[in-house]
């Protein structure tokens, strides 16, 4: 099944970088190492044999391991030392500092732990030992740079989808606005005016009254359609009683090319009033998808309360196949990106067990 | 007769002034009538009402219609509930069930029929609901235009520019017989569906300027 998994996807490129050492494969890690070690070892010192190789090979891990967590306790302490430098020399002495300050502990307790079984033993330690403590120093150093810089780039991901969140409310500020000049102030003030006019018309001749009574017709059909859609447009009414009259202008925009199918059994929608608007456009960024870009004729919407405080918006439809064109971001992503993490939700579109193109929302209100 | 007494709740001033007025001439009505919700429920919480006709957009200072709708029936179960909005058909129930009995929706129009409003109220104070009628699709006015052809736009900006059908017909060359022949065609086009009494020029013309202003008023500059 292909199955592509949305949401901040900056942010989550960057996370998985960042993860701790014990997130990662040890045993690989571990048997990589002590593998490398042993063919350094068996090069270093051709006159051991190969069982004294491996075991040797195991005590310097061993004393790798040690080294890690010394150098890890160490680095965790410096910590607040480095992290407030700004000049990146002075980091790397600190680094080189932690860890030369580490060497003696370190190779006392690989002596101690595990006796030397020749008397190159020390030598060939120590001369791998200051190898892999300087590539470990350079790699800390290379992490650290890489660590920094993603963390500015989470840091402005951050900012991004904030900056974005406010746009997209600001925007619905002034649609609402626009939309309820258009609803309650134009609407009302033009049934005002043409039940005047018709009062006035009582008193007029009738071929005069027939060109008013047109003129009134023409005022009616713009108020009671054009200026409820352009509202509607702009800001959907969220006072209804049920979620499918939430999505009506949605069915009026779509009513000639898509067939709709909204289920939302055992929901109440007076209850999801607070999240009626991220609903709505969540579902408007879908459908126009399945329809303009899918091409889809058949559009189902099923609304899922899943819990008290959680629902599950799943939008199928019959158009084109999900494929890697589809995981295009544009607006539409974004918008959607943005209300369902206002939700402090996620969302995934995938393929069906029918073959249908399925958007699949979880969300908190 | 005992009246039945109603509580209207509408923002616009103009508007509740202009139906209280027209529903007070109703005989069998008693109104009282408030600006927003806070006022209704007050007035509720003092007084015997037996139905409610409730804007839907109550402004920001309110809660909706639908929300007072439900506080009110929470305080008197057996009160009808009629809705009188643009918005109507958003407050339609699905569900049939005794909780929506009495629940009715009337679309706003300048019509303002004062004795099918008291119908509609007198009826769901009794427990009988009345409901609008699925809202309208859009008709496109572009849709409209594009059916004309060149010679009926010309003669269509002619119209518009106040033209009657003998300076029309001397101005494109036809026969005046000609012309009525296009108009005709055109109302059809234009006006496909007339109501009684509507002026088929007048409203044509108005149909035709939406559609395309640039070419009514200053189609030949």
């Amino acid at each position: 099944m292909t199955r592509f998994e949305k949401g901040l996807n900056l942010r989550n490129s960057i996370v998985p970088a960042a993860k701790a050492p014990w997130h990662y494969q040890t045993p690989a890690v571990v048997a990589a190492m002590i593998g490398a070690t042993s063919v350094t070892l068996s090069v270093a010192q051709p006159s051991l044999t190969v069982a004294w190789t491996v075991k040797t090979a195991l005590s310097v891990i061993a004393g790798i391991f040690f080294l890690i967590v010394g150098l890890s306790l160490i680095l965790n302490y410096s910590k607040k030392l480095i992290s407030s430098q700004t000049k990146i020399s002075l980091k790397f002495l600190i680094y080189i500092a932690a860890n030369i300050f580490w060497i003696a502990p370190h190779y006392f307790l690989v002596n101690v732990f595990f006796p030397d079984p020749t008397i190159d033993f020390s030598r060939a330690a120590l001369r791998i030992f200051t190898a892999l403590l300087l590539f470990q120093i350079i790699s800390t150093v290379v992490a650290n740079r890489l660590n920094e810089e993603l963390t500015a780039k989470e840091e402005l991901v951050k900012e991004l989808v904030k900056q974005r969140s406010l746009i997209i409310e600001s925007e619905e500020e002034t649609r609402e606005l626009v939309s309820k000049y258009l609803h309650n102030t134009l609407q009302s003030g033009l049934v005002v005016i043409n039940h005047q006019l018709l009062e006035a018309m009582k008193s007029v001749p009738p071929a005069t009254r027939s060109r008013f009574q047109s003129i009134v017709d023409e005022l009616e059909l713009m108020r009671r359609i054009e200026i409820r859609d352009a509202s509607r447009a702009l800001s959907p009414n969220l006072d209804v009683l049920t979620f499918d009259s939430l999505l009506t202008p949605l069915l009026d925009v779509y009513r000639n090319t898509v067939k709709i199918n909204i289920r939302a059994n055992g929901v109440e929608y007076s209850r999801l009033k607070s999240i009626g608007l991220a609903l709505y456009r969540i579902t408007e960024q879908v459908t126009l998808n399945a329809a303009v870009h899918g091409a889809a004729k058949n559009i189902e919407i099923e609304l899922i309360q899943t819990n008290k405080q959680s629902l599950t918006l799943v939008i199928t439809n019959d158009g084109a196949p999900l494929n890697s064109s589809a995981l295009n971001k544009g607006t539409g992503t974004a918008i959607i990106d943005t209300w369902v993490a206002n939700l402090h939700g996620s969302w995934e579109l995938s393929l069906n067990d029918r073959g249908l193109t399925e958007f699949r929302a979880k969300l908190d209100f | 007769m005992k009246k039945t007494r109603v509580i209207y709740v509408e923002d616009d001033p103009t508007l509740l002034s202009i139906v209280s007025k027209l529903l007070r001439n109703q005989p069998e009505l008693e109104i009282v009538s408030v600006g927003n919700s806070a006022d209704a429920l007050a007035k509720i919480d003092s007084q015997v009402f037996h139905a409610a006709l409730l804007d839907i957009s109550l402004g920001q200072s309110s809660i909706s219609g639908i929300e007072l709708a439900h506080q009110i029936r929470s305080r008197n179960s057996d009160i009808g509930i009629v809705f009188f909005s643009q918005y109507a058909s958003s407050a339609k129930p699905t569900d049939q069930g005794d909780y929506y009995m009495g629940w009715s929706t009337i679309a706003k129009t300048a019509e303002l029929d004062g004795k099918y409003i008291s119908r509609v109220l007198v009826d769901s104070a009794l427990g009988k609901s009345h409901n609008v009628k699925a809202e309208e699709a859009s008709p496109s006015s572009a849709e409209y235009f594009r059916q004309l052809n060149p010679r009926q736009i010309k003669l269509m900006s002619l119209l518009c520019q106040g033209y009657d059908t003998g300076k029309t017909s001397q101005e494109l060359g036809l026969a005046p017989i000609t012309v009525r022949a296009e108009l005709t065609k055109i109302y059809k086009i234009l006006v496909p569906d007339p109501e009684p009494g509507t002026d088929l020029r007048t409203t044509a013309v108005l149909r035709y300027l939406r559609s395309n202003p640039d070419l009514g008023w200053f189609g030949d500059d």
